[in-house]
């Protein structure tokens, strides 16, 4: 909070200083003396009322209803973050431990040791991307693969996906795949759910379960 | 001198849009119309929105499960402060939304948005959008059904533009999802919008000399008690809290902002971006679409020039530098045009006492000696109250009236000479019909506050009042002299003033 008033007002003062010594301030000595219309009340009734006509259309458009979705429709989503296996193990917390080893080791005998992070940093991190498919009452809806995020590809794989299905009882099929073939699914999914209209379900992976759900 | 400059008339569409200008002028005056001040007005609305977005911001709970209560907690416990603040944050939105389309609207119509003017229009256009962009992340932050509707739709067009990497919308898949965090970073760009747009409009007027960011006061207080008026009448409320796990039914939108959602039912977020890309650049491009060939700019003649700087202090776009002398004069300066900013409107010609600036196609000699032969008409027709008129070619037209030889049809006591701009009008030219034993000069220029070059209205007041150098000389009676303000379709009323200073003139003689 402290941080977006202060940053607010450095905005805020520098420039409401400019503006006001440009505008405000700088009289023109040379600029012509605007001609005052005499202020009558009858004149500003009617500017009042110009001004209501004008705003006429706030009336009607600043809160006029909408529905984007029909009555009877319901939706669900397959969103959720989930991590992809590693392509390739170097094994990191093994080459941390026998580096950290040596650093203390050598340590004691000479005064300046250098950590060595070259091997750590060729350490290859990337991941696979996670693959979800996904059937509704065995009519598959998905079938896509999602990259795993960061430069190096490195983080988690964001899955996000949403379907309209009518109302009623379906049964909701996914298997999601996170080391890089298809050959069997690392997870899945297999379950009857009740959708009520304008209801919203959600297709997840649950980390503490490490299964995926519907909610 | 070249080709001769010649003053067309106006189009239908311009005269409709002047015709309710009229009008409005009938009821407010053209001191206190809002259409010549619709820039003005929206910057006004601009603070409103930043000195009441910010008390809002005092009381805003930035938390995902906050937000709601704090806005709508201070929407019924405050309603008398509170409440009608929100009401002004919103409503002034809107109008700045109204106004900005008005202003779009009104210089398109009446062509002023081609040539030098280029950098206003384009600028213009980003302001929009940076102004719709900024006004959408604001309903995110009340966090109802609205905020998730537009919340919702806005991630989705999002994250379909190829640098968003991330899904924005397993934000709102679930509650768990929603991080506080998402709702700092809408505040901050909510914030921010507010600050690009004042930078942008810098921009926008940054080719506009002494532009009008303050509309009168009392269009100023009319705004507020209008916005006061619309706060009691419909006070700004929030829709109910948003709901992640069901649909949204029916939800109340602001159209003036949430425009582009209501299409996506039915085109894709690629398809929109697409349209939404398509009519910006086309609508950026129309100056150069509908370019009309620019009328010779004003040449300085250098040896003329003392580097006096009347005509950069007067030229309303910045079209005329001072730059140290290059020719060896004893003066300090010169003056240098900037052709690309030239609206060759004359204002400066008529600043100039040394004959330095001139338009090729209509002259200051070229004006002087059609006064004179216009003089010479007039007295060799032998008529009585005889009057010579300089009429602004923006302003009142003479349509059906004037046959291009000077000359009305009807009145052999009166010529008009037409100028570009009223601001042309030097005061050597003012006196040449006095000195040729004409009895009355009648002079038509733009409504005040509507002057097509911006100042040559007042300017030309300026001289004429003394206030503004080169002023009139004080020997010149002013009697003899009667200014109008009327716009291009009051052809009547010229004429009917026109009528009515010469018959000024008979009395003040008979007397």
């Amino acid at each position: 909070m402290l941080i977006i008033v202060i940053v607010f007002l450095a905005f805020l003062i520098p420039s409401a200083y400019i503006i006001g010594k440009e505008f405000l301030f700088k009289k023109d000595k040379k600029a012509v003396p605007k001609k005052k219309e005499p202020f009558s009340a009858a004149i500003f009734v009617k500017l009042v009322a110009v001004l209501m006509v004008i705003s006429l259309p706030i009336f009607f458009l600043s809160d006029f209803s909408y529905s984007h979705y029909r009555a009877n429709d319901a939706a669900f989503k397959v969103a959720f973050k989930h991590t992809g296996k590693r392509v390739s193990d170097c094994g990191e917390s093994d080459m941390m431990k026998k580096e950290g080893d040596r650093y203390r080791k050598e340590l004691k005998e000479v005064k300046r040791v250098q950590m060595s992070m070259q091997k750590l940093a060729d350490c290859p991190r990337e991941r696979h991307p996670v693959s979800v498919e996904l059937w509704v009452d065995g009519k598959q809806m998905l079938n896509k693969s999602y990259s795993p995020t960061g430069l190096k590809k490195d983080m988690a794989s964001y899955i996000y996906d949403e379907f309209m299905v009518g109302p009623g009882t379906h049964r909701f099929q996914a298997n999601l795949y996170d080391k890089g073939n298809k050959a069997a699914p690392d997870y899945t999914l297999d379950q009857v759910v009740n959708i009520k209209p304008k209801e919203i379900k959600v297709v997840r992976f649950d980390d503490k379960i490490n299964k995926l759900v519907v909610e | 001198m070249g080709e001769k400059r010649e003053f067309r008339p106006k189009g239908q569409l311009e005269r409709f849009w002047l015709w309710i200008e009229k009008i409005i002028n009938q009821i407010t005056t053209s001191a206190y119309n809002p259409f010549y001040y619709l820039g003005a007005v929206s910057i006004f609305f601009l603070w409103i929105i930043l000195i009441t977005g910010i008390y809002l911001f005092l009381f805003y709970n930035i938390t995902a499960r906050g937000a709601y209560l704090s806005v709508q907690s201070l929407t019924v416990n405050q309603w008398y402060l509170g409440g009608i603040i929100r009401s002004f944050h919103r409503y002034a939105s809107d109008g700045l939304v109204i106004t900005m389309l008005l202003h779009a609207a009104r210089c398109f119509t009446l062509d002023r948005y081609k040539h030098w003017r280029w950098i206003a229009w384009v600028s213009g256009i980003v302001i929009a959008w940076v102004l719709i962009a900024g006004g959408i992340f604001g309903y995110w932050m009340v966090w109802d059904e609205k905020a998730r509707y537009v919340a919702t739709l806005s991630s989705y067009m999002l994250e379909n533009v190829p640098i968003f990497g991330l899904p924005l919308s397993l934000n709102f898949a679930r509650l768990e999802n929603l991080t506080d965090q998402l709702f700092y970073i809408v505040l901050f760009i909510h914030f921010s919008s507010i600050f690009f747009i004042f930078i942008l409009i810098l921009i926008h007027i940054v080719r506009v000399t002494k532009a009008v960011i303050n509309p009168p006061r009392l269009i100023g207080y009319g705004l507020v008690l209008v916005l006061f008026l619309i706060s009691i009448i419909k006070p700004a409320t929030s829709a109910p809290p948003a709901e992640l796990k069901t649909l949204p039914e029916l939800v109340p939108i602001d159209w003036f902002y949430m425009f582009i959602f209501p299409p996506l039912k039915f085109i894709s977020a690629h398809g929109m971006w697409a349209f939404i890309i398509t009519i910006t650049l086309i609508v950026a491009i129309v100056p150069w679409l509908t370019r009309t060939k620019k009328t010779p700019e004003v040449e300085v003649t250098l040896e003329n020039c003392t580097g006096c700087e009347l005509c950069m202090e007067d030229c309303p776009y910045q079209a005329i530098q001072m730059r140290k002398r290059t020719d060896g004069l004893a003066y300090p300066l010169e003056a240098v045009v900037n052709k690309s900013r030239c609206a060759s409107c004359g204002i400066c010609v008529g600043a100039c006492d040394y004959k330095a600036l001139n338009l090729p196609d209509i002259s200051e000699e070229y004006v002087k000696d059609t006064v004179r032969r216009l003089c010479a008409e007039l007295k060799d027709a032998g008529v009585d109250k005889k009057v010579i008129v300089f009429a602004c070619a923006k302003g009142a037209w003479l349509s059906g009236k004037a046959d291009g030889t000077g000359k009305i049809n009807g009145y052999e006591w009166a010529r008009v000479i037409n100028l570009p701009c009223i601001g042309m009008l030097q005061p050597s030219m003012l006196y040449i019909p006095f000195e040729k034993g004409i009895d009355g000069v009648f002079v038509a220029a733009c409504r005040q506050g509507d002057c097509s070059y911006r100042r040559g209205t007042d300017w030309f007041m300026g001289r004429l009042a003394g206030f503004r150098p080169p002023v009139v000389k004080k020997s010149i009676d002013r009697a003899r002299i009667n200014a109008v303000y009327l716009s291009a379709v009051e052809t009547d009323t010229f004429i009917a003033n026109l009528e009515d200073f010469q018959k000024g003139l008979k009395d003040r003689r008979d007397a």
